[in-house]
């Protein structure tokens, strides 16, 4: 257990004391804290930390004290919305929503083909959720495009992890971060996307300066600003920079030849891919001063210990797939895996994401079965009682290539589960006008920006108000109870995806109902019979032990175990081909390989080592669009603010978008702090405040992505590309080109008139006309000349947030 | 049928032979990509077709280099669509591809996948779904049987 001491925090709204505490997990981030649910009058009015659950001692982060207002949320859904024939949502009953979205999705079934039909769900909800929708996606209806915003979040861990070791699982945990010496964070800013874990890693460190703290990330971040190395490299560059740390390692005669020689293949090949990555190679690619490479490569090939993380820096970039696996590819060569304190720990963004990735509602079948080898087809088919015919094979669809099959009019019916993609997904003027063209199934608590393009609504219930398992980012399984009552009115996604399966008529081979189970806890159970004997074993888990044992991660494979804190400390890896949860991709292509091609890689158990040919991002600054522009979060919200813009404090403390640029760079073009600018890109434009200083380097925008709104020009992803990772199918957020306009006024000065004079009259100071107007002093003004008035100027304050302090 | 395949191959190997050359003079790296698909997709033609000129094929015999062909073929459509987003984006300058070149490998990538699909249903009625499923992408398959 990390953490030397407990402290509970808390965050109740209640008159008097309240009626019960219910155990719980936090729905927001990926660290998955333990916590109780308060409920008075049969209302959640609040949540405490859990003193006991080893991951967060009783902490909570800023949106997990908060998460329970969006519940009581006046604007919550109460009732199914079906679109009329004037265009308007209009309240109706399930009876006749759930008649519309059946009919519907028979009617696609039968005019366009089972693939027509597409669920697309998400990294926030259930096991049980996901693993109903494998089953009906994948042997109801029989569709190959079952994809989540899991793709936007944590589908280069699931490859990276595939592509090195055979199966999904990062191999250490939160405890092994406990033990490290060094701890690299890898395109990580998790001071503000896991405010617990952070606080836990910064706790032990000022007790005994312990983690040596790396930081990877092109700009100046919360966590950057605690490391003792930050890495400020250029965009693009994750994987220049392993690869010269890789070539470093073998320059030096550092490599564990012992490892490589009985755990990995690959080795000749991986070590041919980085010998041109010379320090002044890296440095030129990346942007990074020779000095600062030197000490990474000291530390980071003597230390005995190292912990690597990532997150969307790696995933949401170029190259992310290649960048992980060379990360991997290091801890196999540094012979820094299985053992504690050490290994990769490849995080997630969302709360239960990786159990969408276990439980099989995206990528391969459930419990890892690889969907392009018969004999695990062949099982999934005897576990679920259907003809293995009838189940769909081979190498899974990205949400990006489903834009594509709907813009083909190849899709009649695309059911979105508790996600946001309006707001989240790149380039979304693109996808607007595509989901427009097909008949959508929104289910959410609230009428999101997707609602435009819904065809029926779905209202589901919330956090708290449903029974179920998730699984965070180091492989921890976790329960939420249920603590109240849904509103009137409201169902879980759980109870539509059921209700969903019996009216479609979805059968097994007996004729029996496809989806037997009618509890969370039945289909928990049926699910966990699925994963006997594979990587996620579940064997010993039961609802009871998870809430006694405040989770347990996986494998479990019996009842007396009680979880497995690190994988492959045997150094036996998923390799062989009947046990490959895939069989992999080429490592520069990202083309699937097949059984033949897998089995000459020769792994046989060991890992691999993989080639990490460097290619540049698909979209750099050029003439048009000078600037980088890179997108990500706040500490202050979530996702699309669906819940956190709903929590009174959080929206307080982050109310609107703005852009991040440089001093020298606002300087350099007269952007005064807060200016309103334009930022546009060949995809459309924003229009935000800016916020000037050093936390991004010069020549990058930073905008967050967690506004927007239609009727307003401030989302992120209305600038965004929509290339995607070659292995992944990750979309690259974080490179994209842009430039920056000033919207201005032009005014001019009459006699008498001072600056200052000006300003006061449009509500600015004379400093800051001024500077708007690049001039060197305030007596720059002459009548009749024209100045240029910035046409708003919007307070952005950003309330920190550093509780280790 | 062994000659059928032969000749569905050989025009695929024309028309990924023309799409190369016309793509040689661009460095994109969504290009670099596109290219080493299409090199790809070239060796395991060139496979395919000898195997057949040898007479009688089994399964054993194509099965790879299909599966390799196929699933190449997935990836050179979505690069090139990216590809064109990218100079669309970029605009159409002396340095990029002409609008009327992209229309161009638009028209041939677009025969050359029709032609596979024709091999995927010619594969799919020889050797049945139970098995071409398992290395032929679900997208090329008969429409009518798309597991």
């Amino acid at each position: 257990m990390g953490w030397k001491h407990e402290r509970i925090d808390q965050n109740v709204y209640s008159q008097g004391e309240v009626d019960k505490w219910v155990y719980s997990t936090c729905g927001l981030c990926s660290v998955g804290c333990g916590c109780y649910v308060a409920v008075k009058d049969d209302k959640i009015v609040g949540v405490k930390g859990n003193g006991e659950h080893p991951i967060n001692r009783g902490r909570l982060g800023p949106k997990g004290e908060n998460q329970w207002h969006a519940n009581n949320a006046p604007d919550r859904l109460k009732t199914p919305m079906i679109r009329n024939a004037s265009g308007e949502l209009e309240p109706a009953s399930w009876e006749d929503a759930m008649r519309l979205v059946v009919d519907k999705a028979k009617q696609s079934l039968k005019e366009k083909g089972n693939n027509s039909v597409s669920i697309y769900s998400t990294g926030q909800g259930f096991f049980e959720d996901y693993y109903t929708i494998a089953k009906v996606g994948r042997a109801g209806l029989q569709t190959h495009l079952l994809d989540a915003n899991t793709r936007l979040c944590t589908s280069t861990v699931e490859f990276a992890l595939l592509q090195s070791f055979g199966a999904d699982g990062t191999p250490a945990s939160f405890d092994d971060i406990d033990e490290a010496e060094t701890l690299m964070l890898f395109g990580h800013n998790v001071a503000e996307s896991g405010t617990v874990l952070f606080e836990r890693i910064m706790e032990r460190k000022v007790r005994t300066g312990k983690p040596y703290l790396i930081v990877v990330d092109p700009r100046k971040t919360l966590t950057a600003r605690e490391a003792d190395l930050h890495l400020q490299l250029t965009p693009g560059a994750n994987l220049p920079l392993m690869n010269g740390l890789i070539n470093a390692l073998i320059e030096q005669d550092k490599v564990d030849k012992e490892f490589v020689e009985a755990h990995t293949v690959g080795y000749e090949k991986m070590k041919e891919s980085v010998k041109e990555w010379t320090l002044a190679k890296t440095a030129e690619s990346t942007g990074i001063p020779e000095n600062q490479l030197k000490e990474f490569y000291r530390v980071m090939c003597d230390t005995p210990s190292l912990v690597s993380t990532t997150l969307q820096g790696a995933f949401q970039s170029a190259e992310a797939t290649k960048a992980c696996v060379a990360i991997n590819n290091f801890h196999l060569i540094r012979g820094l895996i299985g053992k504690p304190g050490c290994g990769p720990l490849h995080t997630a963004g969302q709360p239960s994401s990786s159990a969408n990735r276990t439980a099989g509602g995206v990528g391969t079948y459930p419990a890892h079965r690889n969907p392009t080898n018969p004999a695990h087809m062949k099982e999934m088919a005897e576990l679920w009682n259907v003809d293995q015919d009838s189940l769909p094979a081979g190498p899974e669809k990205g949400i990006e290539e489903i834009i594509t099959h709907i813009e083909k009019e190849e899709v009649g019916f695309f059911w979105n589960i508790g996600t946001n993609p309006l707001v989240s997904l790149p380039n979304r003027h693109r996808v607007k006008k595509a989901l427009e063209s097909v008949f959508v199934v929104v289910q959410d608590p609230f009428l999101t920006e997707t609602s435009a393009v819904a065809d029926v609504i779905l209202p589901v219930a919330m956090w708290g108000e449903k029974e179920g398992t998730m699984e965070n980012a180091d492989r921890t399984v976790t329960i939420s109870r249920k603590a109240v009552e849904p509103p009137e009115g409201v169902r879980s996604d759980f109870e539509i995806l059921v209700d969903f399966a019996k009216r479609m008529g979805f059968k097994d081979k007996d004729g029996r109902p496809l989806v037997g189970y009618s509890t969370p806890e039945e289909c928990f159970e049926e699910f966990k019979g699925t994963t006997k004997g594979r990587p996620c074993d579940m064997t010993g888990i039961t609802y009871e032990r998870l809430e006694s044992l405040n989770g347990m991660r996986w494998p479990v494979p019996d009842e007396k175990s009680t979880g497995t804190p690190r994988l492959y400390s045997d150094y036996k890896f998923h390799t062989t081909v009947d046990d490959a949860q895939v069989f992999g991709k080429d490592q520069f292509t990202g083309r699937a390989l097949s059984k033949e091609e897998f089995q000459e890689i020769g792994a046989e158990g060991r890992a691999i080592l993989h080639e990490t040919h460097h290619l540049p991002p698909f979209e750099q600054p050029n003439d048009q669009y000078p600037m980088w522009l890179t997108t990500g979060r706040s500490v202050w919200h979530w996702h699309t603010r669906t819940k956190t813009a709903r929590a009174p404090m959080l929206h307080m403390a982050a109310p609107h978008n703005y852009v991040e640029i440089h001093a020298e760079d606002a300087k350099a073009l007269g952007i005064i702090q807060g200016e309103v600018i334009r930022i546009s890109s060949p995809r459309g434009e924003i229009e935000v405040p800016a916020r000037i200083g050093e936390t991004v380097q010069k020549g990058l925008l930073f905008v967050p992505f967690h506004f927007g709104n239609l009727e307003k020009k401030e989302s992120a992803n209305s600038l965004t590309n929509d290339f995607v990772d070659p292995i992944s199918k990750q979309p690259t957020y974080k490179q994209s080109a842009c430039k920056i306009e000033k919207i201005r006024n032009e005014y001019k000065v009459k006699a008498e008139e001072s600056l200052e004079d000006i300003a006061s009259n449009y509500g600015l100071t004379a400093k800051e006309l001024q500077a708007a107007n690049n001039f060197s002093t305030p007596y720059d003004v002459e009548v009749g000349a024209s100045i240029e008035i910035p046409i708003s100027v919007v307070n952005t304050p950003l309330v920190p947030y550093m509780p280790h302090r | 049928m062994s000659y059928q395949f032969e000749e569905l191959f050989s025009e695929i190997l024309d028309d990924n032979r023309k799409v190369l050359e016309d793509i040689e003079p661009f460095e994109h790296p969504l290009v670099v990509l596109l290219r080493k698909c299409l090199e790809e997709q070239e060796s395991m033609l060139e496979r395919l077709i000898e195997e057949f000129e040898e007479g009688e094929t089994g399964l054993k015999d194509i099965k790879t280099n299909c599966s390799a062909l196929f699933h190449a073929n997935q990836k050179v459509n979505p690069y090139f669509a990216e590809w064109r987003r990218a100079t669309g984006w970029i605009g159409y300058k002396d340095d990029n591809p002409s609008k009327e070149l992209m229309e161009s490998l638009k028209e041939k990538l677009g025969v050359m996948q029709d032609d596979l699909i024709e091999i995927a249903s010619k594969l799919d009625e020889e050797y049945g779904e139970s098995t071409t499923k398992y290395f032929i992408p679900t997208f090329y398959l008969p429409e009518e049987r798309v597991n």
